[in-house]
C-alpha cells in the first residue's frame, strides 16, 4: 500500500462532493454543521524563538541613542535611502516588514513595545521555559499556559481544539487538553486512513490511560482530516517557506471548522549574534517570510479574520549596543505583534522607558515596561477566556490601556 | 535537591515516569553518601528488589527515537535506505529544501516521518527528548507512529506462512498478549492481498503495547 493509494481512498470518503471551502460561506461543509454551532474566537501564538531584536523590528528612530549604539545595524530614519516605514511620528518598521504595513494602517496589527518577560536569564531555555509555561514551573512537569487557557474555556467538545503546527507538543500547549500537532497540510494527506484498522485501535488499551485515550483521540482526528481534500487546497499568496506552509495549514483547518481554538505556530532563527543585515542567512529574510506569510494568511482568512487573533512572542529581546560581527546578543525588552479583526490596531502601545544609559537594564538592555502575561490576559479575556488573569497563578496582573 | 535530581534522571529513565517516593529516597542517599559516584548510585538502584517489580515492567512508552530505531532493528528495510537514513539531517526543513536532496519518492516519506517523528536534533533544548512522554506524546505523535509503523511494514520482508505467529517471532520475539495475538489475527484476516495483510499484521504488531512500552 503507497502513500498515494491511501490518498486515494481518502479522497473518496466522507464528502462526495466538492471540497468544503468551494462551497462559499465558511462553515459551509455539511460535516462541519455541528462545529458550527459552537464557532468561537481562535487565539494564534506566533513564536519567534531564538529572541527577536524588537529595535530592529520596531524602530525608535527618533530615539539619538539608537543610532548612538548601532552605527552599523541602525535602520536608517523614514525617507532616508533603506529608512524605516513610519508607524506613528516615533517607529517605524524594517523595510523587511513592509507588508506588514498595510495590516497597520488599515487597523488590524498593532505593536506592544518594551515588552517582555520578568526573567533577567540571558538563557534561551530558561526565557523559553518562562515564556512558555508563564512562569510557575519545575523542571520535570510542566504545563503551558495556552493549554490552561484552553482548560479555562467551556470544552463543547470539539476535536481539535489545540493546534500545534510544529512537531511534538510545544511547552506552550502541553498539559490536559488534547493536541493534535500538524505541520503542513501534506500532513493530513500522509495520515489519513492509515489508523483504521486493527493497528490504529490496539494502543486504545495501552497500560496507560492516557495514552489510550490519546490513541483513540488520533483516531477521531483522522477520520475527521482524510475528508478534508488538502490536496487540492492552494490558495494564492504564500511564500514557499516552512512558517508559510503553517500558516496556510492553519487558514485551512479554520475554514474547516474543525473546533481550533487555540494554536501554537513557530518561527526559529532570530538568535541573531552575527550578520544581522546578510540577505542569506541573516534576519532580513526571516523578517520578510514574516511579513509576506502573515499578509497571505491574512488575506487568505476572509470574513473568520474577525474571529482570529496573532500574538507574537519571543523569549527576549536584543542588547541595545550592536556587537563586533554586526549583529547582537542576548538582551531583554522588545516588541510584540497583535493582529487580528478585533484588535484596536494602528498603534504601537506600551510605555517607551528610552535608550539613554541610565535607563537600560543593567545598563544595557530595553527595560521592560509591559509584562507580556499583561497583554496575553487582555488578549485572552477578549476572546472569552473566564478570569483571564487565573492563567498566571504568580503573576500580580497590571490592567493596559485597552489594545483590543 | 538530590531526590529531585534521580527522581528527574536515572529513576524516570531506568524505572517508571512516576517512581516510588522510597526508591527515590534510597537512591538519594546512595548519592549523597558516596558523594555523587554514579557507579555505586546505579548499583544501589539495580539491586533494588523494587527495581525489578512486575509493575514496572511494561510501563514506559518508549519515545520516539526508541521506538523507531527498535521498529528498523526488528524490521530493517533495504540497505539504501539506512544508507540515507544515516546522511546529516537537512537544517533547513522548507519543502524546497527537502526536494533537492532526494533518493527515491518511497525513501523521502520515510525520511519525513523519521525526521518528524525522531529526529534527536530536532527537541528545541540542548538537554533532547525528555524522558516523560507528556512531552512529546499528542494525538498526532500516535498518527506519526502508525504511519511509520506502516511505512517500516511496508518496505519489510513480507511475511509468509503463520502470519501472525511469524509476527510475534519477528516483532515481539515470542511475547505476546492474547489481546495481541487477537488483534494480530483479525489483521491478517482483512481483506486484500497477501503482502497487503503482512503490512497489516507487522503494522499491527509494531503499534502493540508490548512493542510500544518498555
Amino acid at each position: 500500500m503507497r502513500r498515494r493509494d491511501l490518498l486515494r481512498i481518502g479522497a473518496l470518503t466522507l464528502f462526495g462532493a466538492g471540497p468544503f471551502w468551494a462551497s462559499g460561506a465558511p462553515g459551509g461543509a455539511p460535516g462541519f454543521l455541528a462545529h458550527a454551532a459552537t464557532r468561537g474566537k481562535v487565539l494564534v501564538v506566533l513564536f519567534l524563538r531564538g529572541g527577536l531584536d524588537g529595535l530592529h523590528c520596531v524602530v525608535p528612530y527618533t530615539d539619538a541613542e539608537y543610532y548612538r549604539a548601532r552605527p552599523k545595524l541602525g535602520v536608517p530614519r523614514p525617507g532616508r535611502p533603506g529608512g524605516a516605514l513610519d508607524l506613528d511620528g516615533r517607529f517605524g518598521l524594517h523595510p523587511a516588514l513592509a507588508p506588514l504595513l498595510p495590516l497597520y494602517r488599515g487597523g488590524s496589527l498593532a505593536v506592544v513595545h518594551a515588552v517582555g518577560t520578568p526573567v533577567s536569564s540571558r538563557s534561551h531555555f530558561e526565557a523559553q521555559d518562562f515564556l512558555e509555561t508563564g512562569g510557575g514551573f519545575t523542571p520535570t512537569r510542566q504545563d503551558g499556559w495556552l493549554n490552561r487557557y484552553l482548560q479555562r474555556r467551556p470544552d463543547g467538545h470539539r476535536l481539535m481544539r489545540g493546534l500545534a503546527t510544529v512537531n511534538g507538543v510545544p511547552v506552550t500547549l502541553r498539559g490536559r487538553v488534547p493536541v493534535t500537532s500538524l505541520t503542513s497540510l501534506d500532513d493530513i494527506d500522509a495520515t489519513a486512513d492509515v489508523d483504521q484498522g486493527p493497528a490504529g485501535r490496539i494502543l486504545e488499551r495501552a497500560p496507560d490511560a492516557n495514552h489510550s485515550r490519546l490513541s483513540a483521540h488520533s483516531r477521531e482526528v483522522s477520520k475527521t482530516l482524510r475528508g478534508l481534500k488538502p490536496q487540492a487546497y492552494r490558495p494564492s499568496g504564500y511564500p514557499d517557506t516552512a512558517l508559510a506552509e503553517q500558516l496556510k495549514l492553519l487558514a485551512f483547518l479554520l475554514k474547516a471548522r474543525v473546533g481550533v481554538e487555540a494554536v501554537h505556530v513557530e518561527h526559529d532563527g532570530f538568535d541573531t549574534h552575527a550578520h544581522q543585515e546578510a540577505k542569506e542567512g541573516g534576519m532580513r529574510p526571516l523578517m520578510m517570510d514574516l511579513a509576506e506569510s502573515l499578509r497571505a494568511f491574512w488575506q487568505d482568512l476572509g470574513p473568520l479574520r474577525q474571529e482570529v487573533v496573532v500574538v507574537t512572542l519571543t523569549e527576549f529581546g536584543r542588547r541595545v549596543q550592536e556587537n563586533g560581527s554586526t549583529g547582537t546578543d542576548h538582551g531583554r525588552g522588545t516588541c510584540c505583534f497583535l493582529l487580528g479583526g478585533p484588535v484596536r490596531g494602528g498603534r504601537v502601545y506600551g510605555r517607551w522607558p528610552g535608550l539613554a544609559k541610565e535607563k537600560l537594564f543593567q545598563g544595557m538592555d530595553l527595560q521592560v515596561t509591559t509584562d507580556y502575561r499583561d497583554v496575553l490576559i487582555q488578549v485572552a479575556g477578549a476572546l472569552g477566556c473566564p478570569e483571564p488573569r487565573r492563567l498566571f497563578a504568580d503573576h500580580a496582573a497590571r490592567p493596559l490601556e485597552r489594545m483590543i | 535537591m538530590a531526590g529531585e535530581s534521580c527522581r528527574s534522571n536515572d529513576l524516570v529513565r531506568f524505572v517508571s515516569d512516576d517512581p516510588p517516593p522510597a526508591l527515590v529516597d534510597r537512591v538519594a542517599a546512595s548519592w549523597q553518601a558516596s558523594g555523587g559516584d554514579l557507579a555505586q548510585v546505579m548499583e544501589t538502584l539495580l539491586l533494588d528488589p523494587e527495581f525489578y517489580a512486575e509493575r514496572h515492567r511494561d510501563s514506559k512508552l518508549k519515545t520516539p527515537l526508541e521506538f523507531a530505531v527498535g521498529a528498523l532493528r526488528v524490521l530493517p528495510p533495504p540497505p539504501e535506505f539506512l544508507d540515507f537514513l544515516a546522511r546529516p539531517p537537512v537544517p533547513d526543513s522548507s519543502p524546497a529544501a527537502r526536494n533537492e536532496d532526494s533518493v527515491s519518492p518511497e525513501a523521502d516519506v520515510l525520511v519525513d516521518v523519521l525526521q518528524a517523528l525522531a529526529n534527536p536534533y530536532a527537541w528545541a533544548a540542548p538537554t533532547g527528548w525528555p524522558d516523560v512522554p507528556e512531552t512529546w506524546s499528542s494525538t498526532s505523535s500516535v498518527r506519526g507512529r502508525m504511519l511509520l509503523a506502516t511505512l517500516v511494514a511496508e518496505h519489510a520482508e513480507p511475511l509468509g506462512g503463520d502470519m501472525v505467529e511469524e509476527a510475534v517471532q519477528r516483532v515481539l520475539l515470542g511475547r505476546a498478549s492474547e489481546a495481541t495475538r487477537s488483534a494480530l489475527r483479525e489483521a491478517a484476516a482483512r481483506p486484500g492481498s497477501e503482502r497487503e495483510r503482512s503490512v497489516q499484521v507487522l503494522a499491527t504488531a509494531l503499534m502493540s503495547p508490548e512493542f510500544q512500552y518498555r
